[in-house]
């Protein structure tokens, strides 16, 4: 779990700090952790049993980058086959994607290949997408091997991680390689400098943008 | 956002004793105790209910356990401080009136709020019985036997009931009776919470199970394949807003934004988990006694009390605050007044059908 450090960089004096909003989707199988991802990004907290997603979940969270800060607009969506005839309307305009699948669940990763085509196909052509192996924490009963997943998202130029919402592991970090890629502004640079990739911030609605 | 998940009196019913010079507090808190209690049997044990418990008579968190704002126990006191006074009249009306007998009492009483105690005698009133043969049984796929049981500990996790491994069986096998019976819908996420708060209420494993069919079998598009029903209802829903909110709609069109991404589960769920458990309670009455235009009625209430805060968003976010924020509204809180709001309203289930019949040209297969 990164420190929370709400001073962020929201506005750091003499640099350029430009705000800029993405909308972010989360898509895969049911009840593969999509909702505890997003759940320990925006508020820093886990349950074991997280209630099921009916229609789709919207939450906001901001990351400070070196020179920009980025507000991520999420929607978290439904898992089950029937919700997925509701999907292009989130994927609509989005921005970035994390597909997740399961990695004790085959069958979750199977359908996480689908969702890719399906984004590739339909999903606006600059989207960033990032494939999370969820479950991290429970490795000995992985179906999906790592080097499997990693081939598959180096193939499809997919940022890919193995996470854990509960322990929290890379789940940060997913969400800040994302935003790394992320074209902020409108002269579609990337960012310069280094970027602190433990730093986001942390229970801030909105605070520091507009 | 959570919504608030609450039946019954808060940790205090002091406040309530401005109802009647007549009575004590002592038989003002017996009253709300009956009025309330969903299950009288316990209450014999426990002569006195502790109102300062953390759950409600269905299980459900109060919600100052639950929600961290300061100033909720304060409302949820005000509004139960009015609210009480209405329940305890209601039921007093019901008792000597008895519209059970009297077809043409019964809509207006139901639309006033069935008392706890004859709540479940209503809702069941014509819900058909398995036992009689109306619904035929179909084998169940794996698939949705896996997903039923993946779902079962998602399902009010927190729940004091359903938490127990006992009750989620029964949620189990009631799931599983949908999709034995209902072999269009099997199981669709959603239901869960449907059937979590029938079981609860009707607390009789088979009747609960009854109705659950009943009433999905009646909104089987909606839980069906691509969700068609939904989705033909979210037009319907747009078509309302227009008229009798268009500043709602201006809105959503400027930021491009569907009903579906808002308020899809209100629809799916019947406001469970997005309204107050009592709202949700008054609405089921009228919902299962005159039908779906409850659902609208309920859905454009909503949106014109919000108006202004919902037509002065300038950004997606703004939006959904919005919305979320609606579940814990002044007007969703004050169950009665919005009942007897949305009752105003020109809303039909003639209406609905006929909009319902243009909407179905409009959707994508």
């Amino acid at each position: 779990m990164a420190a929370r450090n709400s001073a962020g960089g929201a506005a750091r004096p003499g640099g350029p700090n430009r705000t800029c909003q993405f909308k972010l989707v989360l898509l895969g199988e049911s009840a593969v952790g999509k909702s505890s991802l997003v759940l320990r990004f925006v508020k820093g907290q886990f349950h074991e049993y997280q209630e099921s997603t009916i229609g789709a979940a919207f939450l906001t969270q901001t990351v400070c980058l070196d020179d920009a800060t980025i507000k991520f607009e999420i929607w978290d969506t439904a898992g089950q086959e029937r919700y997925h005839s509701l999907a292009p309307m989130y994927y609509r305009g989005a921005q970035a994607a994390i597909v997740v699948y399961d990695i004790t669940n085959t069958e979750s990763f199977i359908k996480a290949k689908n969702w890719v085509k399906e984004l590739q196909r339909q999903a606006s052509p600059n989207i960033v997408m990032a494939l999370a192996g969820n479950k991290a924490d429970v490795a000995q009963k992985r179906t999906v091997e790592y080097e499997e997943a990693n081939a598959y998202a180096e193939d499809n130029a997919l940022l890919f991680m193995e996470t854990s919402a509960k322990t929290s592991m890379n789940v940060n970090d997913i969400f800040m390689a994302i935003a790394k890629k992320l074209p902020i502004g409108p002269a579609q640079g990337e960012p310069t400098g280094t970027v602190d990739m433990n730093q986001p911030q942390q229970q801030q609605k909105g605070s520091c943008c507009k | 956002m959570t919504a608030w998940h609450f039946t019954g009196p808060p940790g205090s019913v002091n406040s309530s004793s401005s109802v009647s010079d007549r009575r004590t507090k002592e038989e003002v808190a017996e009253e709300a105790m009956y009025v309330f209690n969903f299950y009288p049997t316990h209450s014999k044990s426990h002569k006195k209910i502790d109102f300062r418990s953390d759950v409600d008579d269905l299980g459900f968190m109060r919600p100052w356990s639950t929600l961290e704002e300061s100033g909720c126990q304060k409302q949820y006191e005000t509004w139960y401080a009015s609210y009480l006074p209405i329940v305890v009249r209601r039921r007093c009306r019901w008792e000597k009136e008895n519209p059970r007998r009297n077809s043409h009492l019964l809509q207006r009483f139901v639309r006033k709020g069935i008392p706890h105690t004859f709540r479940k005698e209503l809702w069941l009133r014509s819900c058909p019985s398995r036992k009689d043969g109306v619904w035929q049984r179909h084998e169940v796929p794996d698939e949705v036997i896996k997903q039923i049981k993946l779902d079962l500990p998602r399902t009010f996790p927190d729940n004091k009931f359903l938490k127990t491994e006992t009750t989620r069986k029964t949620l189990g096998r009631a799931l599983f009776a949908v999709a034995e019976h209902i072999p269009s819908v099997g199981y669709c996420q959603g239901l869960n919470f449907v059937a979590g708060i029938i079981l609860l209420v009707v607390n009789d494993e088979a009747r609960a199970i009854d109705l659950l069919i009943h009433l999905v079998s009646q909104r089987q598009d909606y839980y069906g394949k691509n969700m068609i029903g939904l989705r033909r209802d979210m037009h319907v829903l747009h078509s309302l807003l227009r008229e009798h909110c268009p500043r709602v709609i201006v809105t959503l069109e400027k930021l491009d934004v569907g009903l579906d991404m808002l308020v899809g589960k209100w629809f799916v769920c019947w406001f469970v988990e997005s309204l107050p458990m009592e709202t949700v309670l008054r609405l089921w009455d009228c919902m299962i006694y005159e039908g779906d235009e409850w659902l609208f009625k309920i859905a454009v209430s909503l949106f014109r009390s919000n108006m202004i805060a919902i037509s002065s968003c300038e950004t997606i976010d703004q939006l959904m605050t919005e919305i979320q924020n609606i579940g814990t509204s002044k007007a969703a809180l004050y169950c009665h007044q919005l009942m007897m709001k949305s009752a105003a309203l020109p809303i039909t289930n003639k209406s609905i059908e006929n909009l319902r019949v243009v909407a179905e040209k409009e959707i994508p297969e």
